[in-house]
This record gives structure tokens, C-alpha cells and sequence, in this order.
């Protein structure tokens, strides 16, 4: 970006600082201004322009500082560019691509990408047909997800949400995928957080984590979830698949409902401005599952939203829902009973996930959700207190065993194979009447033998290739189920 | 009901400058505040309060226009709609490397109302690093008609000849 003189001898236009409030200026002058385009104070800050009338330029400015009246203004003819490149691997940076933390030899990248481009139209798509992997059993087996999907992740605040996030992101990256996380307006600890969790588990350079603080400024703040996504469209137009958590966008909404209040828009429902739901869907739509000159690429969208005591009725978490293909709802009341993740099955959906499915993979699923709602109703049944039958005591048995198949660690991602052949032990076990818990308390140690031993993960991916139907699976578990597992073990 | 704005053309036309505009409405606003204090206060003695030319340039709008000066509603009628006007003028920004005097502050307020028309004031600031010359912002557009500029144009453009000269 040029300088204030550059850009005054360039136009021959200027404005001056009527009235400023916060992130808000308006302006008078600039007669030929353009909506989104981007301004330069003469105090080097910079701003864009918002909207404007035949007297008022309104301008959304991008640093904390006060502008006092007066202060003179340019226009740039230029609109809103992020840096984007492989240099922003490894980087904490704020939407403008400036680095947020120190960080040794960062150079922005040359190559700069418009952040307000049009969501590609019907053509540009394809229907999703490939698994988004997450290593967590209760979404790849309960609550499957695809490449391109936009998955809500909805829930109340310290329900493990950042945390799915943060185990998606890791098996991902193990992938070889892109992956983007999206900070806003986070408390500077829990960015910190989130950069040491990817650095303890050695995948910090493959990742870029936009973000900003919550007390950085509003404008900055809402620019982060498009300077995100617009990173995330240089990646897929380069060939790669690209996964984006946006972290969180009620956040987001609260950004924009107070940029439009001091703009002096109309306030709408809860006092958020008329274009919420355009803000939003104007996101997420630019996500998607896309054909591009390098073949299928993906944009795969998490946005998370945060609900207030298990509302899901509320304003923006409605229209939110209404704009992805699904969502997964974390349960404060599983939190509280201990199920990590706190995923409620019977309140998530997945609308395309399951189309991305094998036959095997969708009669598990079927299986595990059918049981569930037996299970969850004979929970219900056993609260009044009355006497129950050998059947149910066993239903609430077996249920204990599934639900802890379907627990997890924080930091602990499994192979989607090792979590097919481990839920079928299980299953096979229980139709057995064996009273073994199949893969006992060491998780942590199986995955590892499976991510290390190359022949045994091998025999393993073979085995289920081979499977097309579960009944296929509980067959080849009943003869050679031990074995598989003990290789596992040793 | 459309005003009839000619009674104010004197008075408006009389404005040259953001600093006499300031000054002026200042004026009216001290003069107001004079006259509505007591009802027995009448115009003669509430033009006391304000300076002599001005007085004499809103007592002559009062006659030439025949307005009863005792009827309070059309004396504030009056103060209101003037203020309303000066509000619309629009502003030319000047920068100068001199600070000019009244009758050149005159000359180019004429030359701008046979340009222009009535309606337009001169914000006039100085900045002695522009050398000569003068710098114009109207309606947002900038136009930098300065010696410095002409100076850097000249050293940007022919750069090369200007270094052979010490050569």
C-alpha cells in the first residue's frame, strides 16, 4: 500500500473527518468513491468504505487509534487484498496478513487476493461424494461429514467445540490437507492456546491461523472469517483441499451488529442490522465442493456458533442452520455427565454427509443410531425407578460400552478404519455374550501401532476393503477379529 | 411555504470567509440572545451587544424588507431562516504561501461569485511549504496548482538533465 500523497496525486480527490465514532467515520468529499474500496488517512490508517450518500462517505476503520475531525482522507481506487501464499504456513496473522505475534523472518506474500469475491454459481459445483475424516467416532461413524460440507458446530461456550475443532484440524493435516483456523475476536490466551495445542502435536507449520483479539478493532475483527476464506480459495484454486474452522461467527454477528449501530443502520431483530443473514451467507456460500482447472477441490467449512443455555432457537443460530448442510450439536448436559465429545445425535444432522458413505460405513452407522435411540429411551424408562427386565439391563449395558467407544481424549484422533474394525469387535463381542471390552483402556497405544506398523494397518484397510456389508465385518471379526487385534497390541 | 429568500442576499453575499461566517453567526447568536431576554428589550438596544457593522448590515435588512422589529415571531423567523442559509454555503478551501489580505480576499471572492454564483465562502489556510501558488479543494476534488508541486514534477520528469547540468 502507497502513501497519502501517492494516492492524493493519483485521484486529485479528498475528503475530510466529519464525524468519528470508533470504528466509524464519515466522511465529506470524495465525490466518485466506491462501495468496499479503500481509503488512506493522512495519518497513514487505513479504512473502507462502508456506504456513502451524495453528502456522507461512510468508512470502516481498521486500527484502535481515535481519528480526530478533519484529518484528510484519499481514495486508493483500490479495494480490500490479502496476502496469500505458502509463507502464511506456520503464522499467526491478523485479516491483513500482518503478523500478530513475533514472529522471525515472516515476509508477507507478494501475491494478494481480493477478499470480497462473488461465491462461484451451480456450474463451478459438484456433488459431495468424498468423507471428510475427523478421527472422532462420533462424527465419522454417528455423523459422517464430506469434503465441501459447511457443518455448523453449535453448542453453549466450554462444550468442547474449539476443541472438535482442533482434533478435526489435526487428522486433517496428518492428511495432507490445507487447513485454516479462524480466531475471532478470541481472548489472546485462547489464541495462544490453540498456536500450543498445534505445536505440541508438530503440526504448527502446516497450519495459518488467522485471528484477532477481542480487544483489537471491531473492523479488523470483522474482516477475519473473509481474509480467511479468501486464503482458503487461493489454496483450493492451487489444487489443494482446504478445511476452514471459522471460531466463532455469533461473535462475528456481534462485531457487525455494533459496526451497523454506530453507522446508524436501522436495528432489526435483537438489534442486528437487516443484512446479517446476507453478511453471513455471502461467507459461507463461497464453501463448497468445487471443479476446478486442477480437478474436485473442496472448501470445507466449520463455522461455529454459540447457543445460550442450549437455546438453538435463537437469531442467529437459526439463520445460520439454515445456510449449512447440517450441524453438530454439543450437549452441555452430556458435558456435564462427562461424554467427550459432547455430540447429541438425536439434535445433529448431517445433510450430505451420509451420501459420502460406503455401504459398510452406512450400515454402522444405521446400527450405532438405531441402538442409541433404543438405549437413550431405556435410559429414560430407568429414571422412574421401576423394576427393570434382563433385556433392558443388558440394552444398558452394552449402551455404557458403546458410549465409551464413542468417548475421547482432547488430543486423540483415530483412523476411520481402526474406528470401523474397533466398533465391530465391539459388536461382535457383545452379539457373543462376551463380556470383554474389546480394546480395553489402552486407545492411545493402538493408534499408534496402526499410524507406525505399516503391515498391520495394512491388513487392517485390506479387511474392511474386503467387507461390503457389516454383517460381512462381524463374520470376518468372529474368525480372525483376535488376531487383528492382538497385532494391534503387541 | 417556500421563504422568500432575497430578503438575506445582502447579508449573505457579504460573507467571504469561514472565519467572518463563524464570526457572524456568533453574532446573531449573542444579538438573540439580548433581545429574547426580556420582552421590554428592543432591537436598537439589543444591537448594542453585537459590533457596529454588523448591527448596521442586519438593521438595513430589517428596513429595506420593512420587518416590524417589535413583533418577536418575525425577528426569530428571521434569525432562523438566516442561520439555515449560512449553513448551506459551500466551502472552497484554499491553501496559500501567503497570508492575503482583505482585498485580495475580496478579488477572489468576486472572482469566484461571477464563476460560481452567490452561495460559496473561501476557507482559507496557509502553508508557506507550498512556495507560491495555491492549492484548491472544492467538492472533494484536489487540485494542487502549488510551485512546490510544479518543482517536484520538474525534478521527477527531468531528473537526468537537471544532474548533467552539475556534471
Amino acid at each position: 500500500m502507497k502513501n497519502f500523497k501517492y494516492y492524493l496525486d493519483l485521484t486529485s480527490e479528498i475528503g475530510f473527518v466529519e464525524e468519528a465514532s470508533n470504528a466509524i467515520v464519515h466522511l465529506s468529499g470524495l465525490p466518485k468513491v466506491k462501495i468496499n474500496e479503500i481509503v488512506v488517512f493522512e495519518t497513514g490508517k487505513i479504512g473502507m468504505v462502508l456506504s456513502f450518500t451524495s453528502k456522507i462517505v461512510e468508512v470502516l476503520v481498521f486500527s484502535k487509534e481515535s481519528i480526530s475531525h478533519g484529518t484528510k482522507v484519499v481514495r486508493t481506487n483500490e479495494f480490500l487484498q490479502v496476502p496469500v501464499g505458502t509463507e502464511l504456513f506456520g503464522r499467526v496473522i491478523d485479516p491483513l496478513g500482518n503478523p500478530l505475534t513475533t514472529m522471525s523472518s515472516y515476509k508477507k506474500p507478494e501475491k494478494l487476493r481480493g477478499i470480497n469475491s462473488l461465491p462461484p454459481g451451480i456450474l463451478a459445483r459438484k456433488t459431495i461424494t468424498r468423507q471428510l475424516e475427523t478421527g472422532i467416532p462420533a462424527v465419522d461413524l454417528v455423523m459422517p461429514l464430506g469434503f465441501g460440507q459447511r457443518e455448523l458446530v453449535i453448542g453453549d461456550r466450554k462444550t468442547g467445540k474449539t476443541n472438535f475443532l482442533m482434533q478435526t484440524i489435526l487428522t486433517q493435516v496428518k492428511q495432507k490437507r490445507i487447513c485454516i483456523y479462524a480466531a475471532i475476536g478470541k481472548k489472546k490466551l485462547d489464541i495462544k492456546d490453540a498456536e500450543d495445542f498445534f505445536k505440541k502435536n508438530k503440526i504448527f507449520d502446516k497450519i495459518i491461523i488467522v485471528a484477532t483479539g477481542f480487544d483489537d478493532p471491531i473492523g479488523l475483527s470483522f474482516l477475519v472469517p473473509f481474509s480467511a476464506m479468501t486464503i482458503s480459495e487461493y489454496f483450493r484454486d492451487e489444487g489443494y483441499d482446504v478445511l476452514l474452522a471459522l471460531d466463532d461467527l455469533t461473535t462475528h454477528a456481534k462485531f457487525y451488529r455494533e459496526i451497523s449501530l454506530l453507522g446508524k443502520k436501522f436495528p432489526g431483530r435483537s438489534s442486528y442490522p437487516g443484512d446479517i443473514f446476507y453478511t453471513h451467507a455471502k461467507l459461507l456460500e463461497r464453501a463448497g465442493n468445487f471443479v476446478t482447472e486442477k480437478g474436485e477441490k473442496a472448501i470445507t467449512c466449520l463455522p461455529v456458533v454459540e447457543t445460550m443455555q442450549g437455546d438453538l432457537s435463537g437469531y442467529i443460530q437459526t439463520n445460520i442452520m439454515s445456510m449449512t448442510d447440517g450441524h453438530l450439536y454439543f450437549d452441555s448436559d452430556l458435558f456435564a455427565k462427562g461424554r467427550r465429545p459432547a455430540i447429541n445425535p438425536f439434535l445433529s444432522v448431517t445433510r450430505v454427509g451420509k451420501q459420502t458413505q460406503s455401504i459398510l460405513k452406512r450400515d454402522i452407522n444405521r446400527e450405532i443410531l438405531s441402538f442409541l435411540t433404543i438405549y437413550d429411551k431405556m435410559q429414560n424408562f430407568s429414571h422412574f425407578g421401576a423394576e427393570l427386565s434382563e433385556s433392558s439391563k443388558v440394552t444398558l449395558a452394552v449402551g455404557e460400552k458403546v458410549i465409551k467407544f464413542l468417548g475421547q481424549g482432547p488430543s486423540v484422533t483415530m483412523p476411520i478404519n481402526l474406528q470401523m474394525l474397533m466398533f465391530s469387535m465391539l459388536w461382535n463381542n457383545i452379539l457373543q455374550n462376551r463380556n470383554i471390552d474389546p480394546i480395553g483402556g489402552d486407545v492411545n497405544k493402538i493408534i499408534e501401532t496402526y499410524q507406525a506398523k505399516s503391515d498391520a494397518s495394512k491388513i487392517i484397510d485390506q479387511t474392511i476393503a474386503e467387507a461390503k456389508t457389516f454383517n460381512d465385518m462381524l463374520k470376518t471379526m468372529k474368525e480372525k477379529g483376535e488376531m487383528l487385534l492382538s497385532s494391534l497390541k503387541s | 411555504m417556500k421563504k422568500d429568500v432575497s430578503m438575506y442576499f445582502d447579508l449573505i453575499t457579504s460573507l467571504k470567509t469561514t472565519q467572518e461566517v463563524i464570526s457572524f453567526v456568533s453574532e446573531i447568536d449573542a444579538l438573540a440572545l439580548a433581545f429574547f431576554k426580556s420582552e421590554k428589550t428592543s432591537m436598537e438596544k439589543a444591537l448594542t451587544s453585537i459590533s457596529v457593522n454588523s448591527a448596521n448590515k442586519i438593521m438595513q435588512a430589517f428596513l429595506k424588507n420593512n420587518l416590524d422589529t417589535n413583533n418577536r415571531a418575525v425577528v426569530s423567523g428571521f434569525f432562523e431562516t438566516l442561520k439555515e442559509l449560512i449553513k448551506k454555503l459551500k466551502t472552497i478551501k484554499l491553501v496559500l504561501a501567503f497570508d492575503p489580505t482583505n482585498k485580495v480576499i475580496e478579488k477572489i471572492h468576486s472572482f469566484v461569485k461571477d464563476i460560481l454564483g452567490i452561495g460559496y465562502i473561501l476557507d482559507i489556510e496557509v502553508s508557506e511549504d507550498i512556495l507560491g501558488g495555491a492549492i484548491i479543494i472544492f467538492n472533494g476534488k484536489y487540485n494542487d496548482f502549488t510551485l512546490k508541486k510544479k518543482i517536484e514534477d520538474t525534478f521527477t520528469l527531468k531528473n537526468k538533465d537537471i544532474l548533467q547540468l552539475y556534471k
